[in-house]
């Protein structure tokens, strides 16, 4: 059931949570990006991808942390990202709100057999 | 040695996302086999984007914050945007009014070659005619000199046939060569050609803004037939944007220029033109212009036959650089406006850094919340200055409002070559300067107050919540009261001394009574032989005199307090240069004059011509230095190819103009042949003014058609006063300005200073402090910094005496009374705008102060 006034996620952010949640404990900036480009076709910059991290880092829908140094001479440690509950929450809200706004229409989905 | 490209690029990336970034490109580096300098460039690229985003964001919410910061403090701000608007509106205005004389350069090909040829007597007063000889002859005999080229006096054509249908157009005469001589070639349509000269056809050239205005722009303009009483001239040509003609252009109003192929502006063999200019010829300097124009000048005056008319005479010619000398004598003082003016604007920044210095309470706990979440000492000055901004052009649009809504006001008080010049209020470069000062200024008067939230004990202030102020905040809004005064009192000694140099020109003695005086000259008449002319001259004489209102009237060949005044020798002594002038008996009687000795000369004596002369106190003085100018009557005076005159009276010098410096003059008796009949000077009974229509009658009764013009005598005298009644206007307005913004900036900060230590007031008050004595504490604090401030004034205003001297008529510029007087109002006001809030404060209840801390 969704509030009376929900924030909708941006275009750009609903992209990289739904990208994160897909590549669960293995999502970070470099798949994050191959992966939104592979799916949508979207080139997105390398720099947008920070910024959308940070902004959702900021809203409390992400929480990163750093993993061990990589075993390789020179190897540094990694951020990873991973989905909070607040995070989900607004994701599945958005999307279920596009799906009941297309319903009855030609871009409405296709419903499961 | 390796340098590492990528750690390089990484310190443009934010601090929290560098390690971040790093790993994941090495990852994506390796994976694509991608080497150190593909590293580098996603670094920048990455480190743009994300300064961008975050920078945009931040910049966003920076204004926002500034907005609504200066929407809480509402009726501060705005009073602050007025006082402001008064610093930025006085340099707006005053920037529209000399940037075309200081800051472009003439609309002509290569101004600088081009030159101003004229006649001025040895004051530097140059006349309106030149010899046109000089030009005529020019062009063959002059080897540095180019041809030159004269524009010359209005002409007023119709642009229908029907009178009064439109409004006339006023067309400035030129020479047909002028705009090849200036290098300028029409926007549309030609130049005049060699044709036109021949066929004498009168052709026109419209300004571009009389094309646009009057004519709607049509490109078939070019062949419309203007109508003038008699005749009629052709448009062949549209001048470019920006042009004007050189030398001698009446009135703001011009729409072209005509070419009638006679008078003033024909170059011609003989009589008078307006000024020329000329341009010099390749590798010729103005020093050997000046010695050849010189020599041909002197060769010309060798050669003439008959005594030179007025305006023909070949002495005094100069050459001199047009660009210099077009806005030569305003260009000096020109700067000193705008020196002013920026004292004015300067002053205005300290007062609103002040006055935001002193408000910032509010402003201090957001600056400390925002310090606290991390913001950075930059993007606190930022802040601050985009809420300084925000007022500056606030002000800045006031200001620009208030001078569209009084540019006509303005117009009408500037002297006539400001007037001419002046850009509108809403030219794009006014709106410029206008929006860049309040930039400049929003940088200036926002940085400190900036500077100083960035610094603050963060925890102390959050921890001392409402009402607990730091004295030491207050220290820099003192300082810049102090700066404020110094700036105030060096204006206020600048409008001392124009006010005092302007009192000393009109209380110049001329040594004639310019009230009720009035000149009344009669147009072109018929020649007649002498003694008729005389006979006739003295029945104007007599009708005159009886008219209603006229006490006394008078006669001479030339107008003695026009200010271009014929120079002729006249005593036997070559070197000595001198006006000459023949008058009528009671000459001087009539024109308020007075004989230091001696006597006027009889009716007989004008008749007669006879061989006497009165002579004024500097040709005493040159002629007979050893002489008491009551000695001086019945001494004989020998002339230059005439007989010895018999000096009859000595009268005082006649200043032509304020601070003309007196040239010997003679008077004779009136009987010379005169071509035209001389202008009539006629006191009237106090108050009254003569009428032309009745003075018209007589003049046709007597001596036919004629066009009787009146002038009044104070007409002339007031042009002349125009520079110096401006420059006192200017600067004791500036002078006034400085004072509303010192006594502004004062008033806050005696209030703030009170309210500051209200809580050490209210306990003085409960152990039985006086209000006097409070009051005493709170006016110390606050004048202190005037104080200092009017030191370093006064000290600076005596630095900078030597470059104002120049400007001022018999004051010095160092004169320790003006410093005293502009000590002693600077200090009246700081005590008036001081005293309220100091009274307020020593008003206050302890009891209520005590409870609240």
């Amino acid at each position: 059931m969704t509030t009376a006034r929900q924030t909708l996620l941006g275009e750009v952010e609903q992209l990289v949570l739904l990208a994160i949640l897909r590549l669960g404990d293995e999502a970070y900036a470099v798949p994050i990006r191959e992966l939104i480009a592979r799916d949508t076709g979207a080139d997105l910059s390398r720099g947008t991808i920070y910024v959308t991290l940070e902004r959702l880092e900021q809203k409390g829908y992400v929480t990163s942390w750093f993993s061990d140094p990589q075993a390789i001479r020179g190897g540094k440690a990694r951020r990873f990202f991973r989905l909070k509950p607040a995070g989900l929450a607004a994701v599945k809200a958005t999307k279920q709100g596009i799906d009941r706004l297309a319903r009855g229409t030609v871009v409405a989905p296709a419903p499961r057999k | 040695m390796r340098i590492d490209l990528v750690g390089v690029a990484l310190h443009l990336v934010p601090p929290s996302w560098r390690a971040t970034v790093r790993q994941d490109l090495d990852d994506e580096a390796r994976a694509q086999g991608r080497g150190q300098i593909w590293r580098g460039a996603q670094v920048v690229r990455i480190a743009i984007g994300l300064r961008w985003t975050t920078a945009g964001e931040g910049a966003m919410f920076d204004l926002r914050s500034a907005f609504r910061s200066v929407w809480r403090a509402r009726w501060f701000s705005a009073g602050a945007a007025v006082t402001f608007a008064l610093g930025i509106g006085v340099n707006t205005a005053v920037f529209s009014s000399v940037d075309r004389i200081l800051f472009r350069s003439l609309p002509y090909e290569q101004p600088d070659e081009l030159v101003l040829l004229r006649r001025c007597n040895p004051d530097g007063f140059c006349a309106g005619s030149f010899p046109a000889a000089i030009a005529f002859h020019g062009g063959r005999r002059l080897q540095t000199v180019g041809e030159m080229a004269a524009a010359g006096l209005s002409s007023t054509l119709r642009q229908t046939q029907v009178p009064g249908e439109l409004p006339p157009l006023t067309l400035t005469g030129a020479s047909a060569n002028l705009l090849r001589v200036l290098g300028v070639r029409p926007f549309l349509g030609r130049d005049v050609s060699d044709e036109d000269v021949r066929e004498r056809q009168m052709v026109v050239l419209l300004s571009y803004d009389a094309w646009q205005q009057r004519f709607g722009a049509a490109p078939d303009v070019i062949g419309r037939t203007l109508w003038s009483s008699g005749s009629t001239a052709t448009v062949i040509g549209v001048l470019p944007r920006g042009f004007f003609p050189p030398g001698w252009v009446s009135g703001p109003t011009w729409h072209g220029l005509i070419v009638e192929h006679r008078g003033w502006s024909t170059i011609q063999p003989a009589g008078a033109i307006n000024p020329p200019v000329a341009r010099l010829r390749p590798g010729a300097t103005l020093e050997a212009a000046r010695a050849e124009v010189t020599a041909l000048a002197a060769a010309l005056e060798a050669e003439q036959t008959t005594p030179p008319r007025p305006g023909t005479q070949l002495a005094g010619v100069r050459v001199d650089g047009l660009e210099r000398e077009l806005f030569s004598r305003w260009r000096d003082y020109a700067w000193l406006v705008v020196a002013a003016a920026g004292l004015v604007l300067l002053m205005a920044c300290a007062n609103l850094a002040g006055l935001l210095l002193a408000r910032g309470r509010s402003r201090e706990r957001d600056a400390a919340l925002r310090t606290a979440l991390g913001a950075s000492a930059a993007r606190i000055i930022g802040t601050s200055i985009a809420e300084t901004a925000l007022i500056c052009l606030a002000g800045a649009g006031i200001a620009v409002l208030v001078l569209v809504w009084t540019s006509q006001a303005i117009a009408a008080v500037l002297p006539p070559l400001f007037r001419q010049y002046m850009t509108d209020a809403i030219d794009p470069r006014v709106l410029l300067f206008a929006l860049a000062a309040a930039f400049v200024c929003a940088v200036v008067a926002g940085a400190w107050p900036g500077a100083r939230a960035a610094r603050l004990d963060v925890v102390g202030v959050l921890q001392q919540g409402a009402g607990r102020w730091k004295r030491g905040r207050l220290r820099g809004g003192r300082s810049l009261l102090a700066l404020e005064t110094a700036l105030g009192v060096l204006l206020v000694v600048g409008a001392a001394g124009a006010v005092r140099s302007l009192a000393n020109y009109a209380g110049e003695d001329l040594g004639f009574e310019p009230a009720d005086l009035y000149r009344v000259a009669a147009g072109a008449t018929p020649r007649l032989a002498p003694a008729e002319s005389l006979a006739r001259y003295e029945q104007v004489l007599d009708a005159v005199l009886a008219h209603p209102g006229v006490i006394a009237v008078a006669g001479s060949d030339s107008v003695v307090t026009s200010p271009a005044t014929p120079m002729r020798g006249f005593s036997s002594d070559r070197t000595i240069r001198g006006g000459r002038y023949e008058i009528t008996s009671g000459y001087f009687g009539a024109i308020g004059s007075r004989l230091i000795s001696g006597r006027e000369f009889t009716e007989d004596e004008v008749r007669s011509r006879a061989a006497v002369g009165i002579v004024d106190l500097a040709a005493v003085r040159t002629l007979w230095p050893d002489r008491h100018p009551t000695e001086v009557p019945g001494l004989q005076l020998p002339i230059a190819n005439e007989s010895p005159r018999l000096i009859v009276g000595v009268v005082p010098n006649l200043l032509e103009y304020y601070g003309a410096t007196p040239t010997p003059s003679l008077y004779v008796p009136l009987g010379a042949d005169p071509s035209a009949y001389g202008p009539l000077l006629i006191r009237m009974a106090p108050g009254v003014v003569p009428s032309a229509a009745a003075l018209q009658q007589t003049a046709v009764g007597i001596i036919g058609q004629a066009a009787v013009t009146i002038t009044p005598a104070t007409e002339g005298m007031d042009v002349m006063l125009a520079d110096p009644r401006f420059r006192a206007v200017l600067l004791a307005l500036f002078a006034v300005c400085a004072l509303v913004l010192a006594a502004a900036g004062l008033y806050a900060l005696a209030s703030f200073e009170a309210a500051t230590r209200r809580s050490e007031i209210g306990v003085r008050l409960a152990l039985g402090a006086s209000a006097r004595r409070l009051r005493r504490l709170i006016l110390g604090e606050t004048l202190r910094p005037v104080l200092l401030g009017s030191i370093v004034g006064l000290v600076a205003a005596y630095w900078a005496a030597s470059f104002v001297q120049a400007f001022w008529y018999q004051v010095d510029a160092r004169d320790p009374w003006t410093f005293a007087l502009a000590a002693i109002v600077l200090g009246a006001t700081a005590l008036v705008a001081a005293w309220l809030p100091a009274r307020r404060a020593a008003r206050t209840d302890p009891a209520i102060v005590l409870r609240s801390t």
